[in-house]
């Protein structure tokens, strides 16, 4: 199984907690960030290698979600897995990630995420407190810790993801067709 | 089994009985009560009822369809129903089913449409008559293509420059190629971007699965998308494609479909099992190229040349056809010609009529004109004209003749003027007189020279005094009589000019004289 596959995966979250920040971190893409206030949507592409595999990732930027628009779940169609990206200085942003969380399962199902909390550099600012986030990797919830910033956590956060694909991939084939 | 318990237990007298019964009826009826329990069973068990149904419910659904249609009716709410659930939960299902029949009755409608275009702008050229047209129509003759089709084909200039064929569910590219020397290095982005934009339009536009995008037009470039129920057959179009291109992209991505059922239902990212597909892919990768900008330069240089070759042989025509007019009219005018005929063909001319012989030639006339002489055939019966000013004419050379006769005659070594001279000195004069009157009336110059001779014995400078003395006796007789001065002069020609050459008497005493010599010009020839 060495040859390339192709993923596609899905960026949420919040208004303003560093989605694109994130992606232009870590991806090549060639549109600019426009299209994501016309369309709703940017899509950019990496290749990583997750063991002897590997994997094209087509990570679709979704607008970010504020109190007058929703992130459109059509965009989800077809996702192999998604980010819920959170501002670690803002704990509002977390339970919008929750809520999308909510539609995204009814959407596409039970398909591989990963809680991302971003703006690891401003740790003296931050709201979320670490207990809630130990009650979330209880309930089986995949986090990461990143910023966006510096770096940090971003290569580990779409490894993390990919995995977890590639885990489940037999389980979310056979869920492919509604 | 039909006797009670209560009763077994209280006679066990009525027990043996019973046994014995029982062991009777079994050597009595042994095999139908077995039969018979069994027959009990199968009507009791549901399951195994369904099962023996299950066996024999087509042949008797067939046998019932044979008797009468009671059967189809009984089932037509049901198939309804069932038929209205189905597209309830899951249209995309009945469509996936419908896609090969619909796609195929929808391409021969759309192909039915498209020719009956063609044939309204067959109509619609037939009425316009180009340089064009006319190609197109012997094109259209030689192929044995309508015409419509021709005109059609030729007046679209395209290429598809990329073809996509991308997952409908994940908007992954499953296979991607392009035309020669148009590389995208991108093609997963813009085949994710397209599905992107797809969904963005049906979300936002329309609430129906059905309405899918189909064509996007940037600048010069179309998008056509064609919709199969797993995977986009996409293509980027530079110019204007004729609508059978999308027959192309149909009936591809339906080959494709059936051929690759199986990869585009468990796809999982892995590309590679398309690659195959490549060949419809390369199918549709087509173009009507432009034709060359030469050609058409060509062919605008050719109806230039034509045009200015039309032109120049118009010109030639008017020139000649003025020219020829020209000089039927200067001939006309001409006194002392009459023209009763005239004829001309491309390049050659014919006149007659008739001709003073005073007047000028026509052949000479034409050569002025412009004609050449070479060309004209003239015939003209000579006649004499009445006309005044060729009697004048014909008085004045009448005259002329008349005068250059006249001698005045000397005796030998003398210049005196003898009395037996002196009629015909004025005999000259009248003629003088006459002729100066003439040329005045037809506007000519007149002027008269008095030739003196010497007979040729004697010595040489002596006659050629004497010839001038004679010269000057017979001048200054004539101005005596009136004649003026400047219309008259007189030469010595000594006998160098003898008016006969031999040595008899006779010849000596004529060249013993003097002559006149008439000169006339016309006014104009002066000039």
């Amino acid at each position: 199984m060495t040859q390339l596959i192709q993923k596609k995966i899905c960026m949420l979250g919040s208004f303003g907690v560093g989605k694109t920040s994130l992606v232009a971190r870590f991806v090549q893409g060639i549109f600019s960030a426009k299209y994501l206030s016309t369309v709703g949507v940017k899509i950019d592409k990496k290749q990583i290698k997750v063991g002897d595999q590997d994997v094209l990732l087509m990570v679709w930027d979704l607008a970010g979600e504020d109190s007058r628009t929703q992130v459109q779940t059509s965009y989800l169609r077809g996702a192999a897995g998604y980010f819920l990206i959170c501002d670690g200085t803002w704990a509002e942003t977390l339970v919008t990630a929750k809520s999308i969380h909510t539609r995204a399962i009814e959407a596409v199902g039970d398909i591989p995420f990963v809680l991302v909390v971003n703006k690891s550099d401003l740790w003296d600012k931050w709201q979320i407190s670490s207990p809630e986030l130990e009650q979330l990797e209880n309930d089986g919830w995949k986090i990461k810790i990143t910023s966006a910033k510096s770096g940090e956590g971003v290569e580990e956060m779409f490894l993390m993801l990919t995995q977890e694909v590639l885990r489940q991939q037999p389980a979310s084939d056979a869920a492919g067709e509604e | 089994m039909g006797s009670s318990p209560a009763n077994l237990k209280r006679d066990p007298e009525y027990d043996h009985r019973h046994d014995e019964l029982a062991e009777l009826r079994a050597l009595l009826l042994g095999q139908q009560v077995i039969e018979l329990q069994q027959l009990q069973k199968r009507l009791d068990d549901p399951n195994l009822r369904a099962e023996e149904l299950s066996q024999v419910l087509a042949r008797a659904v067939a046998l019932s369809i044979k008797r009468d249609r009671g059967l189809q009716r009984s089932f037509h709410p049901i198939v309804e129903q069932a038929l209205q659930i189905s597209v309830a939960r899951n249209p995309g299902l009945l469509a996936t089913a419908l896609a090969p029949i619909i796609g195929e009755s929808v391409r021969k409608a759309v192909a039915n449409a498209f020719r009956s275009m063609a044939e309204n702008i067959n109509l619609m050229l037939e009425r316009s008559l180009s340089l064009e047209s006319m190609k197109w129509r012997f094109e259209a003759m030689r192929t044995g293509k309508s015409y419509g089709e021709i005109a059609l084909l030729r007046s679209l200039r395209y290429k598809v420059q990329q073809v996509f064929l991308i997952h409908r569910e994940t908007g992954l590219v499953l296979q991607h190629i392009s035309a020669q020397g148009e590389g995208v290095s991108e093609a997963e982005l813009v085949s994710g971007m397209l599905t992107a934009i797809q969904d963005f339009v049906r979300d936002s536009f329309s609430s129906k699965h059905s309405q899918d995008l189909e064509t996007m037009q940037a600048g010069e470039f179309t998008i056509w998308v064609h919709h199969g129920p797993q995977a986009l057959l996409a293509g980027t179009i530079l110019g204007t494609p004729p609508p059978e291109l999308r027959n192309v992209f149909a009936r591809e991505n339906e080959l494709i479909h059936q051929e690759f059922a199986a990869q585009l239902a468990s796809f999982n990212g892995d590309a590679s099992a398309f690659d195959a597909a490549r060949p419809h892919l390369q199918k549709c990768l087509l173009g009507q190229t432009a034709r060359p900008k030469r050609g058409a330069a060509w062919a605008f240089a050719l109806l230039a040349l034509v045009v200015l070759g039309l032109v120049a042989v118009g010109f030639v025509l008017h020139r000649r056809n003025s020219r020829w007019e020209h000089y039927l009219t200067r001939l006309s005018n001409q006194p002392g010609i009459v023209v009763t005929g005239a004829e001309r063909s491309w390049n050659r001319y014919w006149v007659w009529g008739l001709r003073d012989p005073m007047s000028p030639d026509p052949v000479q006339l034409a050569a002025e004109s412009g004609i050449p002489a070479g060309n004209l055939e003239a015939r003209f019966v000579p006649y004499e004209s009445l006309d005044k000013h060729f009697q004048r004419e014909r008085e004045f050379d009448a005259e002329k003749h008349k005068l250059e006769q006249q001698m005045v005659l000397f005796p030998k070594n003398s210049s005196v003027l003898m009395a037996d001279q002196s009629i015909r000195i004025d005999n000259i004069e009248d003629s003088l007189n006459k002729m100066q009157e003439t040329a005045d009336q037809l506007g000519r110059k007149v002027h008269f020279v008095l030739n003196g001779r010497a007979d040729q014995t004697g010595a040489e400078t002596k006659n050629t005094a004497l010839s001038e003395q004679r010269a000057q006796a017979v001048y200054g007789a004539l101005l005596d009589r009136g004649i003026p001065a400047d219309m008259i002069s007189a030469v010595g020609l000594s006998d160098s000019q003898p008016i006969h050459h031999g040595s008899a008497a006779y010849q000596l005493e004529v060249n013993r004289s003097v002559t006149l010599k008439v000169q006339s010009q016309s006014q104009g020839e002066r000039k």
